[in-house]
């Protein structure tokens, strides 16, 4: 579904990834571990078409297409979701305005048929529900004043909506406590099926033990040093990243 | 003039007038005046004030501080030669350069300037230097008090230094009133930095009485620091209107911290020019007007290149009768990308009768820009001051306290930027002309007390 | 280069000012230019009495010695008073209009056109409306009803006849014949507008509204507007307004007063939607508007709240005199400007009672070449102990051409006042962008998502009933400005 090949990205003239290799496929999770400042977020942005990521070398291919070029809405259209790792506030957009305009547009460009208002609030409450966002969270200003933790579950529900193929989650297990923390894991094993995809970015095996990936890789100064399977972020977990890495 | 006319006692001279006439009695004895060329700039110069006049209010830069109502009579030119000054430096740091000013002549300067180079504006003009004439040439904002100085400065010192040189220690201008009668004076400075240079300037200005008007004009080539402190702190019976020009060149860094204490009327008008890209200018001070005085601040920061960088803090504080202004505009050219500015203006009013004016101002004409002000203005927080009195502190001493604690985030930034030895002169002489100010209020209210 | 008729301007405005066309219809004017005849001509046309005439003609002697006030940052070429026609009115059978069925049926195809219709059965419930059609009112709706709840809701020219006490108490009395150019014009020459009163302890019981519409050239409009809440009452009142666009350009000088009572709130909103010109400045309408209430009981309160999407210029600072003990001013806006528009407005808020309180919301958004300036002042007097005052001014810049403005007076003269003042610019955050992006929206409608958000503090203010509409409009407005 998603195939990394010798990516090289700069931002700010500064080189950040060096040649990253990735192939992901339908009905498979990933996790990417790896230090602070090695360049998990910088290749989550990248996949999603952040401006000032500039891909200096290298091409990224989704179901056989490359991203390279397209708008971020376009990526989204397609069925690819980032999770952020800081997700933005949007002062006077209240969530619920955003999951409509969001879910409908992406609708509309998928050739579906936009929600009317109340089968969608019919839709959203239900969704909300699962991942214990409450009613008046939705009244809210998206993201603004919201905890840590509820940004988090914000995140995962805006995916649920938008029925990626692709899910990066980015940190997204920072912040939370431990019941909330089971929530998320259970909305993203929910929404995973043979056809979709996820790649996980974390620091924690705990996420691990509830959203079980296939292939870990470990990540360090813009590469990927060590791939392996689930036993590989255990080890992690025991000697830390310079253990790995050595 | 019919004889009708002449008739008719002959209206009081306004201060235009005052002022007109003296230069004509002066032109010819001001140095340099055997040089047509100096000659010719000063009485352009004074061309110049005598189409615009004194400022007032209906201009909208003099809203606040209407000079041709205040300014009635002008005291007469203080003359040419040094005098004693009325009181020392404020400040004494070990080994430093000063030079010092009595009644606008250099009294005495230093013999080096210690990296810098330094030359007495009197002694370049008299030699018709180059520089020396271009510090009376007027820029196309000019305004009244710039005309001024040109056309009247008797003396100065131009400052430049090196490419590359690090000015250990500060170099001091100090200035005084003359132990004479009230007289008028009109200094002109000028200084360069050159490309990659360093420069700690301190300003001490000190009188009684009279009217003392500076002009100062700095360049900041590429890659140069400035850091500039003005500590002005003056008697009732004084008219203080000082304008400083700051430009800046590529990289180049600027800090200018104040503290304006008073004069009867004070204005200070700071004008900052960022010309090259990256370049960053940071503004701190405090103002004080005291009962009957009024003080006026003027900031105009430009941002004329991209990803430059300003940042304003400023705080006053109002006695009852007194009167503060502040006005601070920061604007961004077209073109300026990544600029960041920002400003916080903050005024505190002591009581009844005292009155503050304070317009910030955004002016932005490119999108990429990150601006903001915030202006605010109040008494002290009645809750913090219960909770003082309740933990012992009486009320003249709580509001000290409070006062002091408004000021502080000042004070530790001129620490930060300045060093404690002359950050520390000016928080003294800022707490004293507080401490004379919150007397006054708890004197005023001693009937209300608990 | 070749000669730009209207119509061509009209296809380049293109759909973005839907409300352009002109009304084709007979027209009576008064003689081109300003002179005391003019002034005397739309006195006698109004049957006025012999005080008005002399009030008019007082103000006219004065505006002549007068001239444009020149502070505000807006640039336009001299405007020639003399070339223009200061009173049109549909030609009709009778003077005044009775009833509807004195209406032509052109004129009120034209408001239900612009989505006003002045038959009651197809009106909005719950808003009474008063159009005013170039010079003269010509409906005014759901009279018997609010005549039942006392309230009077009527043109001002037909309150001088009816309630001839309450227009001379009133009349100038919030802003002086003398108190400005444009001003002074107005008391000179205003041909029509809206007279509210609300009797003491009245709620009244629908929104009452007034649709200006300019549609005759080479005219202005000069509309006169004077709401008074007597003690206890409320009233909520909004205007509309459009005009045709043409590519010269018009005058609008309007005057509005209010007036609140002990314990009475007025609500006072604007959609302004004149035409704003086209893309290289041409047309459009020069909106130079003069607009006041006094807060003179205690605990009154005016509230005003502006949505300024039209016009060439915009020069306007509805204000609040806050006199009564424990009075309230509100002043909530938006103000948009694309391609050549220039707008300065703002809001003074006066405090000159004790304890009073005001709130000044403030949205600015450039976009084109556009230049928008808030300017506003905050004076609080020596007797106004413990008033308050919290200014929040924002700016959004789209585009590299465009300017933004804040210009903010602050002045004090009672230490227990508080003020506080904030003003931010800046563009669209890259940030909120993407994010807005990669959940699939593209960019325009990213933009407009921001937006929205960023102009919510004030759309929240408006009548349910016209809040949507000014959203679209907020949305129209932008249209293009993003590339
Ligand atoms: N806009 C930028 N300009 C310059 N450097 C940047 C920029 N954005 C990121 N970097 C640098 O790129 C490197 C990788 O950053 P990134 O955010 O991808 O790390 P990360 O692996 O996600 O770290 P963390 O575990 O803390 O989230 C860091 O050194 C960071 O400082
Ligand atoms: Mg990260």
């Amino acid at each position: 579904m998603l195939e990394i090949e010798n990516l090289h990205v700069a931002v700010g003239g500064k080189a950040i990834l060096n040649g990253i290799g990735l192939r992901l496929n339908a009905g498979e999770i990933h996790a990417v571990m790896g230090p602070n400042g090695s360049g998990k977020s910088t290749l989550s942005y990248v996949l999603a078409g952040r401006d000032g990521y500039e891909v200096t070398e290298g091409d990224i291919r989704f179901e056989g297409e490359s991203l390279l070029g397209l708008a971020p809405d376009a990526r989204a259209a397609k069925g690819l979701f980032l999770a952020l790792q800081y997700p933005i506030e949007i002062p006077g957009v209240t969530t619920m305005n955003f999951l409509r305009t969001t879910t409908n547009a992406v609708r509309k460009a998928r050739g579906m048929a936009e929600l009317d208002a109340p089968s969608f609030l019919r839709l959203v409450r239900e969704r909300a529900k699962k991942l214990n966002v409450p009613d008046e969270m939705l009244k809210r200003a998206l993201n603004v004043g919201f905890s840590g933790g509820e940004k988090k579950r914000a995140e995962i529900l805006q995916m649920s909506l938008l029925e990626p193929k692709l899910a990066i989650l980015d940190e997204t297990d920072s912040g939370l406590d431990i019941d909330a923390l089971k929530l998320v894991a259970e909305g993203v094993n929910a929404w995973m099926g043979p056809e979709r995809a996820a790649l996980v970015i974390t620091h924690y095996q705990r996420l691990l033990k509830h959203i079980v990936p296939s292939h870990v890789h470990v990540l360090a100064g813009g590469r990927i040093v060590r791939s392996g399977g689930p036993e590989l972020a255990e080890e992690l977990e025991r000697v830390g990243y310079d253990g790995v890495a050595a | 003039m019919t004889r009708a006319a002449e008739a008719t006692a002959k209206p009081v001279e306004t201060a235009e007038e005052q002022i007109l006439a003296a230069f004509s009695a002066r032109a010819g004895a001001l140095p340099g005046a055997r040089h047509p060329a100096v000659r010719a700039a000063r009485e352009e110069a004074m061309a110049h004030f005598a189409v615009a006049g004194l400022p007032h209010r209906r201009m909208e830069a003099w809203k606040y501080t209407d000079l041709s109502r205040r300014l009635s009579a002008v005291p007469g030119l203080a003359p040419l030669d040094a005098a004693p000054a009325e009181s020392a430096p404020a400040f004494d740091v070990a080994g430093w350069r000063v030079a010092r000013f009595a009644g606008g002549s250099l009294a005495s300067g230093p013999e080096d300037g210690g990296g810098a180079h330094l030359v007495r504006l009197s002694e370049a003009l008299d030699e018709g230097a180059s520089r020396a004439l271009d510090a009376l040439k007027l820029s196309e904002d000019a305004d009244s008090v710039a005309a001024l100085v040109a056309a009247l400065a008797h003396d100065g010192i131009l400052v430049t230094v090196p490419k590359g040189a690090h000015v250990a220690l500060p170099l001091g201008l100090v200035l005084r009133a003359a132990q004479r009668a009230p007289e008028a004076s009109f200094v002109r400075l000028s200084v360069r930095v050159e490309e990659g240079a360093d420069l700690t300037l301190v300003e001490d200005h000190a009188g009684r009485s009279g009217l003392a008007m500076v002009h100062l004009d700095a360049r900041l080539e590429a890659g140069a620091r400035l850091a500039h402190l003005r500590l002005q702190d003056e008697g009732a019976g004084l008219t203080h209107l000082a304008r400083s020009d700051v430009r800046l060149a590529r990289d180049a860094h600027y800090v200018h911290g104040f503290a304006s204490l008073g004069a009867g009327l004070s204005r200070h008008e700071l004008r900052i020019t960022l010309e090259g890209s990256g370049a960053q200018a940071r503004l701190l001070g405090a103002w004080l007007a005291g009962a009957g005085r009024h003080a006026d601040t003027t900031t105009l920061v430009r941002h004329a290149a991209p990803h430059c960088t300003s940042l304003q803090t400023i705080k006053g504080v109002v006695a009852p009768e007194g009167r503060g202004v502040f006005q601070g505009l920061v604007s961004v050219a077209r073109g300026a990308a990544g600029t960041s500015g920002h400003q916080l203006a903050k005024a505190l009013l002591l009581g009844p009768r005292a009155e503050v004016d304070q317009k910030p101002e955004l002016e932005i004409f490119a999108d990429d820009v990150k601006c903001s002000h915030g202006a605010s203005v109040g008494e002290l927080d009645e809750d913090a001051l219960f909770y003082l009195r309740a933990r012992g502190l009486p009320e003249p001493q709580a509001r000290a306290l409070l006062t002091g604690a408004f000021l502080g985030e000042i004070f530790d930034g001129l620490t930060e930027s300045f060093g404690g030895a002359l950050a520390d002169v000016v928080r003294v002489s800022a707490e004293a002309g507080l401490a004379a100010m919150t007397r006054d209020v708890a004197a005023g209210k001693a009937g209300s007390g608990p | 280069m070749s000669e730009t008729k209207a119509t061509d301007i009209r296809d380049q405005a293109g759909e973005r000012y839907k409300y352009g066309f002109v009304t084709e219809i007979e027209t009576e004017r008064a003689p081109k230019g300003l002179s005391e005849e003019v002034v005397r001509f739309i006195s006698a046309k109004k049957g006025e009495p012999e005080w008005l005439l002399d009030w008019r003609l007082a103000a006219f002697r004065r505006w002549q010695a007068m001239s444009e006030p020149k502070w505000a940052r807006v640039h336009y070429p001299p405007i020639d008073f003399q070339n223009a026609y200061y009173y049109a009115a549909p030609k009709g059978k009778k003077a005044r209009y009775e009833s509807l069925d004195d209406v032509d049926p052109e004129l009120l195809k034209t408001y239900e056109k612009l989505g006003i219709p002045l038959q009651e059965q197809k009106m909005l419930a719950g808003v009474a409306v008063d159009a005013v059609f170039d010079s003269v009112s010509i409906a005014t709706t759901f009279r018997e009803k609010l005549a039942e709840a006392g309230v009077i809701f009527c043109p001002i020219s037909e309150a001088v006849h009816k309630c001839p006490e309450i227009v001379k108490q009133y009349l100038g009395s919030v802003v002086p014949p003398t108190d400005n150019f444009y001003a002074t014009l107005n008391s000179a020459v205003y041909s029509d507008g809206s007279f509210v009163y609300i009797p003491p302890g009245v709620r009244c019981p629908m929104e009452l509204s007034t649709y200006f519409r300019i549609n005759e050239a080479e005219t202005g409009q000069f509309e006169r507007t004077l709401i008074i809440a007597d003690k206890g009452s409320y009233v909520s009142y909004l205007e509309g307004c459009t005009a045709p666009m043409r590519s010269e350009h018009q005058l609008h000088a309007a005057v509005v007063e209010l007036v609140a009572l002990e314990d009475a709130e007025i609500k006072y909103s604007t959609v302004q939607n004149w035409y704003p010109g086209d893309a290289e400045g041409r047309g459009g309408i020069y909106n130079f508007v003069t607009k006041r209430g006094q807060c003179r009981g205690a605990r009154s309160k005016i509230s005003w709240t502006q949505v300024e999407t039209g016009s060439a210029i915009t020069w306007k600072y509805p204000s609040c005199v806050l006199m009564g003990e424990g009075s309230v001013g509100e002043f909530y806006s938006i103000a948009i400007v694309n391609n050549r528009q220039q707008a300065d407005t703002g809001t003074k808020m006066v405090h000159l009672g004790k304890g009073t309180r005001s709130r000044i919301i403030s949205k600015g958004i450039s976009a084109g070449h556009a230049d928008n300036t808030y300017r506003g002042l905050v004076s609080v007097h020596p007797k106004a102990s413990g008033a308050r005052n919290f200014t929040q001014c924002d700016s959004l810049l789209i585009g590299p051409d465009c300017g933004a403005h804040t210009v903010p007076y602050i002045e004090s003269r009672n230490p227990s006042a508080q003020i506080e003042h904030e003003a931010t610019t800046s563009k669209i955050s890259e940030d909120e962008l993407f994010y807005c992006m990669s959940r699939g929206l593209d960019a325009e409608s990213a933009v407009a998502l921001i937006v929205n958000g960023f102009v919510r503090d004030v759309l929240q203010q408006l009548p349910m009933e016209f809040a949507v509409e000014a959203q679209k409009l907020v949305a129209i407005s932008l249209e293009g400005a993003v590339g």
